[in-house]
């Protein structure tokens, strides 16, 4: 598994580091920390953007308990290294103990556009950022960066708005097409936060088997989750009431969306919804592809 | 030995319902027999006497067997049933009100999905099988693996004779109970009171308990919207209540509390 | 790649998916591999043959990974075990590399992924 934060240099984004670090810790997944500056800032990186990066970076590691994690040692005399237009550094060398990777990395030119992208080349299975609270949804200034991000990105999406321990995880599934990967992130996110699953399905459901496809298919997966000894609970929600009931949910815990280009979600509903739930969340949201 | 009647149809609700009760079984003195209720479409041929009627009658028992097997099979959950699983066939309601009144039944048991939509536990609430049932229902809307129960009072609750009833039917060791008034009020967040906020109802039903030989883990009175006091509820394997016959916060809060729910019908009063 | 030099490879999983996903790939790419959902029946063919490299999921029904596992170190000291897990835990990740396991792979992983992590493992049974 490979995880992308996304960081800037405002509290929020210090916020997540502890945050990534416990799902680090968990699954041993390669990162990569990415920071994006403007383009036209010459042919160095920005100097604040590389100070707290590498700040982030020891965060990150001060989470683990000494010997205990596989990225490797301090970072004090490596520099940046200009490579295909962007900047990295990072000391993987399974040699030298650090089995998993931790890049850090400097982009330029549009936040949005080099974190998507960031995100194709390096196959990420998940990006991570963070965000302003309130209804606004900023990240370095931009409105709907956030937003942008959990809509177009090609892997699933967590969005941290506030520091909080979720203690239910409510995924809102197409049950015909839900992909195996959202469902191993999801097993992977109740399993960091011991959190409980609620599983949300649609009734009446346009374009599936109808009532008993929807029931086979949220059948199966809740087998999935019983083989796993995963309690999960079942809720089934009329179509025309899935925005107010996410909306109210993602007020109290994290909500999960499967969006993938299967989806019926993301199809029937409103194509704002992604943006809506971002916005009206107060703690966590992860967009499931 | 208790005996339940539990109803499988191919379906999710009766998937979550047959592996509730299998978990039941264990945790209780109860014996259970799967039945079944087969309807004809309207379209499918009904009329006819003798030969023609039987061979109908035939199939449609032998598409029920299957459909309960296809069940048992896919699941593959060991619940001990008493005999194979009776089929019958006509009304759903009809049928198992028919075979709940032969007296062999303490307790009905069904799945049905916790949904956004309340009617559709308003209808079942006032469906012939829940309004004319001879014996208390359990409705299984969630897999719910917890040891604690919650005796659910207030709001129209004989207590005198639910507590009994639903004590008569959950007897065995293995689970604990808590005593709960709910009392509706439109506040953010539920907020737990003492007893004596309940009058002498609770204090009614934890002498009920101690009859029993039982002593609450909590006993108190909850206040709170449906919704927030049904999200409190969901760390219940059970909520054991009556029947509510009217539209009042009470069923609402049944409605929307997505554990498994034990009715049972409070004492017939005179008419005055 | 002659059959008589082909690395083996073992693949564990109760999940049916995993296995269909991986076998294909690898065989495509000259590894002979066998596959099992059940641990027991996995366990009985590593006492049968030895593998070269055991993939294999942490948490099944049965034996469980981690028991699996040791098991096979115990029996093929040499034989490399990469361990692929979707519940993944600190104490899981850490007990598998006391263990001595390869690599621990957190599901969802990318077939690219698990491939890179067979090719090292491979080299290092080469260099041993």
């Amino acid at each position: 598994m490979r995880i992308l934060i996304a960081f800037d240099t405002h509290s929020y984004s210090s916020r997540i580091v502890s945050e990534v670090a416990k799902l680090a810790a968990n699954t041993w997944a390669d990162i990569t920390m990415l920071a994006v500056q403007p383009a036209g800032s010459g042919n160095k990186t920005d100097a604040t953007l590389a100070k707290a990066l590498r700040q982030y970076r020891t965060d990150f590691i001060d989470q683990f308990d000494a010997g205990d994690q596989p990225y490797g040692g301090n970072i004090s005399n490596e520099e940046f290294v200009q490579k295909n237009g962007a900047w990295e550094l990072s000391k993987h060398s399974p040699a030298l103990a650090s089995r998993k990777e931790l890049l850090l990395k400097i982009r330029v030119g549009d936040p949005a556009k080099e974190i998507l992208a960031e995100a194709r080349e390096h196959e990420a299975d998940l990006i991570v950022l963070g965000c302003t609270k309130g209804l606004d949804s900023q990240w370095k200034g931009e409105v709907d960066l956030p937003q942008k991000i959990a809509k177009k990105a090609a892997c699933s999406v967590v969005v941290i708005k506030e520091k909080k321990v979720p203690t239910t995880l409510t995924c809102c599934l197409d049950q015909t097409h839900v992909s195996q990967s959202s469902l191993e992130m999801i097993n992977q996110i109740v399993t960091l936060y011991q959190a409980e699953l609620k599983i949300v399905g649609l009734t009446d459901n346009k374009g599936t088997d109808g009532k008993a496809g929807v029931e086979n298919s949220i059948a199966q997966i809740l087998k999935y989750y019983a083989e796993r000894q995963i309690s999960a609970w079942i809720k089934l929600v009329r179509p025309e009431d899935l925005e107010e009931y996410v909306a109210e949910v993602s007020r109290e815990n994290m909500v999960g969306l499967w969006m993938g280009k299967k989806s019926l979600l993301g199809k029937i509903f409103s194509p704002n919804l992604v943006g809506k739930l971002v916005n009206h969340s107060q703690s966590s949201v992860l967009i499931l592809r | 030995m208790n005996m339940g009647l539990l109803a499988l149809d191919e379906n999710l609700a009766s998937s979550i319902a047959l592996r509730y009760a299998s978990q039941l079984v264990n945790m209780l003195t109860l014996q259970l027999q799967a039945g079944h209720v087969e309807v004809p479409d309207k379209k499918q041929h009904s009329g006819g006497t003798g030969w023609v009627r039987r061979t109908w009658e035939r199939g449609l028992q032998e598409a029920g067997q299957q459909a309960v097997q296809r069940l048992l099979n896919t699941e593959k959950v060991p619940c001990p049933f008493i005999g194979s699983p009776k089929v019958f066939i006509g009304d759903r309601d009809k049928e198992f009100l028919a075979e709940l009144g032969s007296g062999r039944y303490d307790l009905f048991i069904e799945g049905n999905l916790n949904t956004s939509d309340i009617n559709n536990f308003y209808e079942l609430i006032s469906s012939p099988l829940y309004t004319k049932t001879p014996c208390p229902i359990m409705v299984v809307k969630n897999l719910v693996s917890s040891d604690s129960v919650a005796l659910l009072c207030g709001d129209g609750v004989d207590h005198q004779s639910v507590i009994p009833k639903a004590l008569s039917l959950l007897k065995g060791d293995a689970l604990h109970y808590d005593l709960i008034f709910y009392r509706y009020q439109e506040t953010e967040a539920t907020v737990s009171t003492n007893k004596d906020e309940a009058g002498t109802v609770l204090v009614e039903a934890e002498k009920l308990l101690q009859a029993a030989n039982i002593k609450p883990a909590n006993v108190q009175v909850v206040t709170g919207t449906p919704e927030s006091v049904a999200a409190m509820l969901k760390k219940y394997c059970l909520v054991a209540t009556s029947f509510p016959v009217r539209k009042t916060p009470r069923l609402e809060l049944l409605a929307q509390c997505p554990s498994p729910i034990l009715l049972c019908k409070n004492k017939a009063r005179k008419s005055s | 790649m002659s059959d008589q030099h082909k690395t083996s490879i073992l693949i564990l999983d109760d999940e049916p998916i995993v296995s269909k996903r991986l076998k294909p790939s690898l065989e495509k790419q000259g590894y002979e591999v066998e596959t099992f959902t059940v641990s027991s029946e996995a366990l009985k063919r590593t006492k049968e043959r030895s593998f070269d490299i055991v993939i294999t999921d942490l948490k099944m029904e049965g034996l469980n990974g981690m028991d699996f596992f040791t098991e096979v170190k115990a029996t093929s000291p040499r034989t490399e075990v990469i361990v692929i897990t979707g519940f993944a835990t600190m104490e899981t990740a850490k007990e598998s590399f006391q263990k001595g396991v390869f690599d621990f792979l957190a599901k969802p992983f990318k077939i690219s992924e698990i491939t890179a992590v067979i090719n090292k493992a491979e080299l290092k049974i080469k260099q041993s």
